[in-house]
């Protein structure tokens, strides 16, 4: 019997891209229910929706303000089901925490929400990125400190925003500030670390070439490779910008090798970070699988608040995947990765560990030892 | 202010991801999380707009038109012909609620109200005539609002009606508007015919004269800053229930009118009986007080609080502090409410009225939650009332230091509509409403609840943007 496929669209409407995430899992959770996607229709997400063959119906016409609902299901009263349950999870999002007397609603602005508690001094703003600068300056204007989240953020309005918060004497961090520890507080995507006294934090650049004295990476400890022709890439598929980039200089530069964040605004627009959402890595993770010239895939994994309840986990089906692909075209490929992470972090970093060791991942101390050992097991191999 | 956030604890209003205030919360503190949704109902263009207008100096400009709106002291001091109290006031004129408009544009409920205004100031023998005096351009029409001058529904206003002289002690500027006619057939719904006319007469001979030698009999008038403060705590929001209002107000004229030696028994009998008769007698002279506290917030360089909302039964309109004379308009609703038996919504009217001047103020829709039986116009409960109430606080500069909600442990009513927070958030000011039959000459149908178009306040928001 032929599936059945349904989009519904609501116009001009808006829900964070993690929360829809979560309904979208909720959804796929019903019976009959094969496939669900609840995205807002950037064109990066239409174009994914038309990959799974879920752009129908009035989703075709749906623009960046619309919110598509697209299901695929065993039958259609299956899928119509799941349109009808998708609403009903979105009204439960939209509904006030537990009713007291009398009733209230939620602040729909910050100014309502820092009128709600004048006590605030820090507004965390991570709306879709063309309208996060009005956002944040309404919070400068009402002297509050801002961490902006978002990304898609113009330089002039930066720049402008930093002007402002500079005037008032207030903070300005971001755009796409992804993470910070303020206070002990981890904002954003944070490691939970143990308090101590802090000087000076800065991220220092790393030397941007290979340096096996000073990581103390030893070709024995790499797996050994035998390549076959043209099979000479590096390709890194991360989630964290700086670790991408620190993995790139590492290696020193090459033209060979393939580095890709997609955490970067282009991966971003219309969906949740690659951090919560692992559904782009991992097919980029299979597809590197396949990819004849591609003998080292370079991963990272974070934890912490806001990341994944289970990074490893959600890359590891992609990962064996990946490998069976490699393995069927009779080719060797080696999958190194760093997990960033504490022993405090909810996810649990031994059980992080454990998961991708399972899977055939090799795990690197940092992730500047990772690139210095993917550069490594290149030579090894061709020596 | 950049050591202090690192000294004292952090408290975090979050705007976007729900996971993100989530994981703060994991962590023990305290966020207060927005229920976010893209401004500008979608429009980038207005919503970049919007984001150059957080500017403290708007915010200055508005806390002194705000300030100007609370400080308000309203006094009903007398009751005068138009022509002798109303600035600009002529004999060949007619005012008129809401935004200018042209006569071919006007309802045919307000075109009725108009013939019979024109009527009964003589300036016509029957209603064709009337009727082409007025498409001609033989009568100026202009809006009330132009003339410091508010009235309810057609708001039909001439030169020799008896009009409310609302003085603002304060600022020390004044604001009027005609009395009110009462309930069922009467010319402010379109209501047309000899016992209109007859009434409006009696109005102008008896009722107003009764009403203006009583009150210049009280020279400190009558404080409507406190009386309405009373009726709200009676369960008035003094637009669509006025009987507290009412009741107090004739608690303070009816000794006055009992006295007058200017009439005899049967007349002040007949005065008194018409003003117990009416469950809207203060409304008009709330509109007058209303209005003067808005003028008084008016013309506030960069301010961009509202202060004028109203309609004339085809466009809605609205002005604004910082935006000098223009209007922003946009076509007037349909309200949704409860009908007189033998009406339905089919049979309404879209809006009209500068009644909306109460919302204005902080009074009628955004005082609902101190007027829980009227919520029942449309099929509400209480907790609506409640809810009505505190949406409006998404969209206010303020709060009434006059006019408080036991409901919401006596918290100011929400006041002074900034046109950005309408813009930022989608949420349009809540407007009580009595309902007009669309036909001619039929009067009032029904009550409920209104809003005004969107594109008013969007308008204004790209408007405000080039004045700056």
């Amino acid at each position: 019997m032929a599936d059945s496929v349904m989009a519904a669209v609501r116009r001009n409407a808006y829900l964070d891209s993690v929360s829809l995430l979560q309904v979208s899992a909720e959804m796929l959770a019903l019976a009959g229910v094969l496939d669900a996607a609840l995205v807002m229709a950037s064109d990066l997400n239409r174009q994914l929706l038309s990959d799974s063959s879920l752009l129908v119906g009035d989703a075709q016409t749906a623009g960046p303000n619309d919110l598509v609902i697209a299901v695929r299901a065993a039958d259609e009263t299956a899928a119509t089901a799941a349109l009808q349950q998708a609403e009903l999870l979105l009204a439960g999002r939209r509904r006030a925490g537990p009713g007291g007397e009398p009733p209230s609603s939620p602040p729909r602005s910050l100014r309502s929400a820092h009128r709600a508690d004048p006590e605030a001094n820090l507004a965390l703003v991570s709306v879709p990125g063309a309208y996060a600068a009005s956002e944040a300056r309404q919070a400068l204007a009402d002297g509050l400190h801002v961490f902006l989240f978002s990304d898609n953020v113009s330089i002039a309005d930066e720049v402008d925003l930093k002007r402002f918060a500079q005037a008032k004497g207030l903070l300005m961090m971001g755009p796409d500030c992804g993470t910070a520890i303020l206070n002990g507080i981890g904002l954003g995507f944070a490691n939970m670390v143990r308090r101590g006294r802090i000087d000076l934090y800065q991220a220092a650049r790393l030397a941007a070439s290979p340096n096996a004295r000073w990581t103390g990476v030893q070709p024995a400890d790499l797996p050994r490779l035998r390549l076959r022709e043209h099979q000479h890439q590096v390709r890194g598929l991360f989630c964290g910008g700086t670790l991408c980039q620190e993995a790139a200089a590492a290696m020193g530069s090459s033209g060979r090798h393939q580095f890709i964040d997609f955490g970067d605004d282009e991966y971003t627009r219309g969906r949740a970070h690659p951090m919560i959402d692992p559904t782009l890595r991992n097919r980029a993770i299979v597809e590197a699988g396949a990819d004849p010239r591609v003998a080292v895939l370079l991963l990272d994994v974070i934890l912490g608040l806001g990341s994944h309840a289970d990074p490893a986990g959600a890359s590891v089906p992609a990962i064996r995947e990946a490998l069976a692909r490699a393995a069927a075209d009779r080719r060797e490929l080696a999958v190194l990765a760093h997990v960033v992470g504490t022993d405090l972090d909810p996810q649990g970093l031994a059980r992080q560990e454990a998961t991708l060791r399972s899977a055939g991942v090799h795990l690197l101390a940092s992730n500047y030892h990772a690139g210095v050992a993917a550069s490594l097991l290149l030579e090894g191999a061709a020596a | 202010m950049t050591r202090s956030v690192l000294e004292s604890p952090l408290r975090v209003v979050s705007a976007g991801a729900a996971l993100l205030a989530q994981t703060l919360a994991t962590q023990g503190l305290a966020v207060e999380e927005v229920d976010w949704r893209p401004p500008a109902e979608g429009s980038l263009e207005l919503a970049v707009t919007l984001g150059q207008l957080w500017d403290p100096r708007i915010d200055a400009a508005n806390e002194v038109a705000l300030r100007r709106v609370l400080d308000a002291r309203q006094v009903l001091l007398d009751v005068r012909p138009a022509g002798e109290v109303i600035p600009g006031m002529q004999r060949e004129m007619v005012l008129h609620a809401g935004p200018p408009i042209d006569w071919a544009r006007l309802s045919p409920t307000v075109r009725a109200a108009a013939v019979g205004a024109i009527m009964h100031e003589g300036l016509a023998p029957d209603a064709d005539l009337a009727e082409q005096m007025a498409a001609r351009g033989d009568v100026r029409f202009e809006p009330c609002h132009h003339h410091q001058t508010v009235g309810p529904m057609a708001g039909m206003t001439t030169y020799s009606m008896p009009v409310l002289v609302v003085e603002n002690r304060a600022a020390g500027n004044r604001a009027y508007a005609i009395l009110n006619e009462g309930l069922g057939r009467v010319l402010r719904y379109g209501g047309l015919g000899p016992d209109v006319l007859e009434r409006l007469d009696w109005m102008r001979r008896v009722l107003g004269p009764a009403m203006g030698e009583a009150l210049r009999g009280m020279p400190e008038g009558i404080d409507l800053r406190a009386l309405i403060a009373q009726a709200v705590h009676m369960g008035d929001e003094c637009h669509n229930r006025n009987r507290a209002a009412s009741a107090l107000l004739i608690k303070d004229l009816a000794p006055r009118i009992a006295a007058l030696d200017s009439l005899d028994a049967t007349e002040r009998r007949r005065v008194l009986e018409f003003a117990a008769g009416n469950e809207h007698f203060f409304l008009n002279v709330g509109m007058a007080a209303c209005k003067a506290a808005m003028d008084a917030a008016h013309g506030v360089p960069r301010s961009s609080l509202v202060t004028v909302m109203a309609r004339n039964g085809t466009d809605f309109g609205i002005r604004v502090s910082g935006l000098g004379d223009r209007w922003f308009t946009g076509p007037a609703q349909t309200p949704r409410g409860l009908y007189f038996a033998g009406h339905s919504a089919d049979d309404a009217s879209p809006d009209m009225g500068d009644s909306a001047i109460t919302e204005t103020a902080g009074l009628g829709g955004f005082a609902m939650a101190a007027a829980p039986a009227i919520v029942q116009f449309v099929g509400g409960s209480p907790q609506d009332a409640i809810l009505h109430s505190q949406r409006m606080y998404e969209i206010t500069a303020g709060e009434s230091e006059a006019y408080t909600l036991p409901i919401l442990n006596f918290r100011g009513t929400p006041t002074g509509v900034d046109i950005r927070m309408v813009v930022q958030t989608g949420i349009v000011p809540q407007i009580n409403t009595g309902i007009a039959s669309k036909r001619a000459g039929v009067g009032q149908i029904g009550a409920g609840l209104v809003n005004p178009p969107y594109e008013c306040f969007a308008g204004a928001v790209m408007a405000f943007d080039g004045a700056q």
